[in-house]
């Protein structure tokens, strides 16, 4: 478990203080994949840095399994740190060390014997995969292969956090999707808590159970991802949860329907859970006297829940489209009205 | 004249004493010189702005006596300091008292380049390191260096063509070694052949001493 409590940190440069964070409260529970989503310069990276001690608050409290890092004794804050696992955007591998011998770092550090070391090290590899890969050296390796070691490493002294600082944004699609499945098995087998900074929606979409939404040095933004994709309230929320679900009239259908009708009706209806499976628009359409035109449709899935969503114009008598709506509601789905001239 | 061959005025035995006396001076100043050097330069890195031992006061003393130790010619740190010398070494002329100026003159150069070996060393293994819990000891031996090994490898090449370079010098106060012979021999008494001698000798200890180091560089780079 991470806890932030009214954290915030100031750099001090020759000309200015910058106000990285400005109070943070944040809770981390345990088993939790967390992420953490902002654009650059929205102080997310200082936010995880702070959970080692890579960087220390200016005021506030970081609180790991109970512990407030910051009371600690050198000593015993280093002992601290090998209960918590990072790896970097950048891989951070030792060049001049085998495979083998980068997993082993960590162990080598807190003076374990070479027969423990070994035993465990190739179970590591075993787990990320790469067996065959420990005489090799990290240049000959893949940008996916270099995080997997990297990922090995860090759970080399068996850590009950695993920290990840952009982990897959120096990688491609498809290697992205493969580390975050091992950090997902990684969270469900170890029961590590994994606490996550990206700048990309679908890494949260795709590992997390929550999520929060950083800008400016403030949590602008948090609850379930679930929650956050359903119904970001924020402006920026919602602009990441644009990035990977698309809910917008494309322009060419906006104009047809301008066309056709200078005041036209359009609700955006959310799936959300089981819902998604009812046949809702036929029903609409035999039990009310309106007609229905379907401007945009997507559906996807979250936390492995469906979740979709639905762009409709209707057409009709007043009264019968606002009992369709009245139904629509009482089915227990969200809808909004969209105002054109906002669009 | 006897002994004496290709018509150089110098005999084959004072060569081969010149040699033996360059590789002398060489060897012991470069080892003095790196025991204080490699040190000075980690703590050059260390003691930096945000690094693992941050020290303004350290770093603050440390540049500046090193700037000023570089600064000045080696011909002229070698009479400078004669009356250090004396005291260190017991006289002021002769091979072994040439080692204190050298020292003086590459321990400072070595510093520099150590710190600017290890600041190649990128800083996310440093962050990497410090995020596993290691000592500052542990760092610097088991990060730090290794992965600067490589570039560490060219700096003492260099630092050691360097010394070769200003053990030649040395012969102003008596030092002995190639440099010497050629100056006292070639220049200071015309003979052409002793200079083109002693002169190709110079080189052919050069290009020994740069193609082992980058070979040695390259074999560690390359893994």
């Amino acid at each position: 478990m991470i806890e932030f409590q009214q954290v915030t940190k100031s750099f001090q440069t020759k000309k200015q203080t910058v106000d990285a964070l400005k109070g943070i409260d944040l809770t981390v529970e345990k088993g939790d994949i967390f992420g953490v989503v902002g654009y650059s310069g929205a102080g997310k990276s200082t936010l995880i840095r702070l959970v080692n001690l890579l960087e220390r608050p200016t005021t506030g409290q970081v609180i790991v399994d109970g512990q407030s890092l910051t009371e600690l004794k050198p000593k015993q804050l280093r002992a601290e740190k090998k209960k918590i696992g990072m790896i970097f955007q950048h891989f951070n591998l030792l060049n001049s060390k085998t495979v083998f011998d980068n997993v082993a770092i960590p162990l080598v550090l807190s003076g374990t014997p070479k027969t423990i070391i070994k035993a465990r090290v190739e179970e590591l590899l075993e787990f990320v995969g790469l067996s065959d890969k420990e005489k090799n050296y990290p240049e000959q390796l893949s940008g996916g292969q270099k995080q997997r070691i990297g990922i090995a490493r860090a759970l080399a002294t068996n850590p009950s956090i695993l920290l990840c600082d952009e982990a897959t944004s120096a990688l491609d699609p498809q290697t992205t999707s493969a580390v975050l499945q091992l950090l997902k098995k990684i969270n469900q087998q170890y029961n590590i808590t994994i606490l996550l900074i990206t700048h990309e929606m679908s890494v949260i979409r795709e590992i997390c159970n929550k999520v929060a939404v950083m800008e400016g040095g403030l949590v602008v933004e948090q609850g379930s991802v679930f929650e956050v994709f359903a119904a970001p309230k924020t402006e920026i929320a919602k602009n990441f949860v644009r990035t990977v679900i698309h809910d917008e009239i494309p322009q060419s259908v906006l104009k047809n329907v301008a066309i056709s009708n200078t005041h036209p009706i359009i609700w955006k209806i959310n799936f959300v859970g089981n819902t998604s499976s009812q046949p809702l628009l036929s029903t609409i359409a035999k039990k009310y006297d309106v007609h229905l035109s379907v401007l945009s449709a997507n559906i996807s899935e979250i936390q492995e829940k469906p979740f979709g969503n639905l762009i409709i114009d209707v057409t009709g008598d007043s009264l019968e489209i606002q009992k369709a709506l009245t139904y629509i509601k009482d089915e227990g789905f969200i809808v909004q009205e969209v105002d054109l001239n906002n669009e | 004249m006897s002994n004496t061959f290709w018509g150089m005025e110098i005999t084959a035995e004072q060569l081969l004493i010149g040699f033996g006396d360059t590789l002398y001076m060489v060897t012991v100043s470069l080892l003095f010189s790196a025991l204080i050097g490699l040190p000075l330069g980690i703590l050059l890195v260390i003691t930096r702005k945000g690094h693992i031992l941050d020290n303004t006061w350290v770093f603050n003393f440390l540049n500046p006596i090193i700037n000023i130790l570089r600064s000045v010619p080696f011909i002229i740190l070698l009479v400078a300091i004669i009356p250090l010398t004396r005291i260190i070494a017991g006289s002021a002329i002769g091979t072994t008292a040439a080692i204190v100026p050298l020292v003086f003159y590459a321990a400072p150069y070595i510093a520099r380049l150590v710190e600017n070996s290890l600041l190649e060393v990128d800083k996310g293994i440093i962050e990497a390191a410090q995020s596993m819990g290691a000592t500052v000891p542990q760092i610097i031996f088991k990060f730090l260096i290794p992965e600067g090994l490589s570039s560490l490898i060219l700096t003492f090449t260099t630092a050691t063509i360097g010394l070769v370079g200003a053990s030649a010098m040395a012969g102003a106060v008596g030092a002995g070694g190639v440099g010497d012979l050629a100056i006292t021999y070639g220049y200071q008494r015309f003979d052409t052949m002793t200079m083109i001698v002693t002169v190709a000798a110079l080189v052919i200890i050069v290009q020994i001493l740069q193609s082992t180091g980058n070979m040695v560089s390259k074999q560690i780079r390359r893994r």
